[in-house]
């Protein structure tokens, strides 16, 4: 794998990776293409892809609210809050 | 026996001398064997219990898998990203569990996110094999599995996203239960891959996966994948035997890479099924061989969606000195992940990727549905399918950490039922070199009643289940 490849997914990922590590990864994720890419003598023309066991069976519940404001419980959750929003460093200049 | 090694030993216990006696003995048990086994990142000795409850498991000690949320108790995951994370609500799992009077010791250690087989990738460090401290304990559920097989609790919750429940059971030489994909309510359990994770069970005896399975299943409204289907009696099960049950017992599980030692006990265990009136079948199933592609496609893909949520923003770690809302991004998630979590994180992304989906992601859901199709026809011959548990007895700590292939391979056999959302069961079925051995069996969607019928006559008739580790005898 590139290493062009492997920067982009990191950022698509929103990971940092050392060099080192990043060469290690690389060299992991080809070897996992590899394992993978016998899929691609499956012959799998016309066969609809199965996303999920039970997918014609899904489950629907009233749209009503069960539970009630619990801004509480977040904020005490939350790294930083403050009346009730989340702070983050700024994103406008 | 000991009162921690079976729900009927425990209820005796505790009819005599009380719930907190029983805990209390789980919680000193637990405290003498964790530098030994690492088994729990959180004990629990104060965790509320329903008052006078008088549910099935009224004061009976569990451990739970530390995925499932318990309000007010710390719930990692296993993860550095969740540290400081305690859940404003229960999964539903927990729920059911303490409105039957059970009563949480403990939050077991597991791979974090469940991303393993040998929980090496906790951030609480690995749990060791009560068979033998130098061996895993199989995962990602080692710590539930260590937990019951060295006689902390007589069961545990578990979590099986591709053999997460069958593999650390068969490993440590007890039962583990998988059932049916929306059996179990998902809600409040950290997810990994959302269409292949499912709650499961471990204790000793199927008998007890039979009365825990039957407080935790059933429809949920806060799981819209939870299925609406009547749960069967589970118990009443127990007791249907196998005669005339038939048993496709799968080649290609027996084939390459299978240990012949292993392949020689399981069939041993094959065999007491077959004197007890079940019949068995050789049966071929040709896309097994595609299960492990197929997987890791599909988990890393969802995998990858999943954990983007993890930002440092609403809960968890978060990165000091950012410069940016995305270097928060970056650095929380760097910090919190572990090597195993960015690996799988990445190749989700690679193929969900613009030019990469359609040759990876959507082809892998269609060799998905293929398998799912070989298994509904190998069931229009057969009652239950059968094959080893895992291809080989416990290996030894450090042995395939470098080598994520030899580790993603060794789930060759357990794999595939995920993909199908199928329910299955390993049961105790001998040793090798001392070490246990696992049979699994495989049923259809929503038939987990055969798999206790099967699993009872053969630990009516066997005693490996019963079998104590040896590091761990006090």
């Amino acid at each position: 794998m590139e290493r062009s490849t492997i920067h982009k997914l990191a950022d698509l990922a929103r990971l940092d990776l050392s060099p080192e590590l990043e060469s290690r990864l690389a060299d992991d994720l080809t070897q996992l293409l590899g394992l993978v890419s016998e899929l691609q003598q499956v012959d799998v023309d016309g066969v609809l892809p199965m996303a999920h066991p039970q997918a014609d069976r899904a489950m629907l519940r009233a749209d009503v609210v069960t539970e009630g404001d619990s801004v509480d419980a977040l904020e005490r959750l939350a790294p930083d809050m403050s009346q009730g929003l989340f702070r983050v460093p700024k994103v406008i200049e | 026996m000991s009162a921690l090694d079976s729900i009927a030993e425990a209820r005796d216990f505790v009819a005599r001398f009380g719930a907190q006696a029983l805990a209390d003995e789980a919680l000193a048990r637990a405290s003498v064997l964790q530098p030994a086994l690492n088994t729990l990142i959180t004990t629990l000795p104060n965790d509320p219990v329903v008052p006078d409850a008088t549910g099935p498991l009224a004061g009976i000690p569990f451990v739970h898998k530390d995925l499932f949320c318990t309000r007010g108790a710390l719930t990692t995951a296993g993860s550095a990203i969740l540290s400081g994370f305690v859940p404003p609500y229960d999964a539903t799992v927990t729920a059911r569990l303490r409105q039957a009077g059970a009563r949480c010791v403990g939050k077991a250690n597991m791979d974090e996110f469940a991303m393993g087989s040998s929980n090496e990738n906790s951030a609480f460090g690995p749990v060791r094999n009560p068979w033998d401290l130098s061996r895993v304990p199989g995962g990602s559920s080692g710590g539930s599995a260590a937990a019951v097989a060295a006689g902390l609790v007589p069961f545990a919750t578990g979590s099986d996203t591709g053999g997460s429940v069958r593999q650390p059971a068969a490993f440590c030489g007890i039962t583990g239960f998988k059932p049916t994909y929306g059996r179990v309510s998902r809600h409040g359990m950290i997810a990994y891959a959302s269409s292949l994770d499912q709650a499961g069970v471990l204790a000793r005896s199927i008998e007890d996966c039979a009365t825990v399975l039957s407080v935790i299943a059933g429809p949920d409204p806060l799981d819209a994948t939870s299925v609406d289907v009547p749960v069967e009696n589970y118990q009443a099960a127990l007791g249907a035997g196998v005669a005339g049950l038939r048993i496709g017992v799968v080649r290609s599980m027996f084939g390459a890479g299978v240990r012949s030692e292993v392949a020689v006990t399981v069939r041993g265990a094959l065999a007491e099924l077959a004197r007890a009136g079940a019949i068995l079948v050789d049966i071929d199933l040709t896309t097994l061989a595609h299960a492990i592609p197929a997987y890791y496609v599909i988990a890393p893909a969802e995998a990858s969606s999943n954990l983007s949520r993890y930002d440092g923003v609403r809960y968890g770690h978060r990165a000091e000195d950012v410069r940016d809302l995305k270097s928060l991004y970056r650095k929380s998630r760097s910090e919190g992940f572990g090597i195993e979590v960015k690996r799988r994180i990445l190749g989700g992304t690679y193929v969900l990727s613009s030019g990469y989906y359609d040759a990876y992601y959507l082809r892998a859901q269609q060799v998905r549905r293929l398998i799912a199709e070989d298994f509904a026809r190998a069931f229009t011959g057969v009652d239950v399918l059968a094959g080893p548990t895992t291809p080989d007895v416990a290996f030894k700590l450090g042995e395939k950490v470098d080598d994520p292939l030899a580790m993603y391979a060794a789930d060759i056999n357990t794999v595939a039922v995920n993909l199908a959302g199928l329910p299955a069961v390993s049961l105790p079925a001998g040793f090798v070199d001392g070490l246990p051995v696992g049979l699994q069996l495989i049923a259809p969607a929503f038939a987990e009643s055969r798999l206790f019928a099967a699993g009872q006559a053969l630990q009516g008739r066997t005693e490996f289940h019963l079998a104590h580790a040896p590091e761990v005898q006090s």
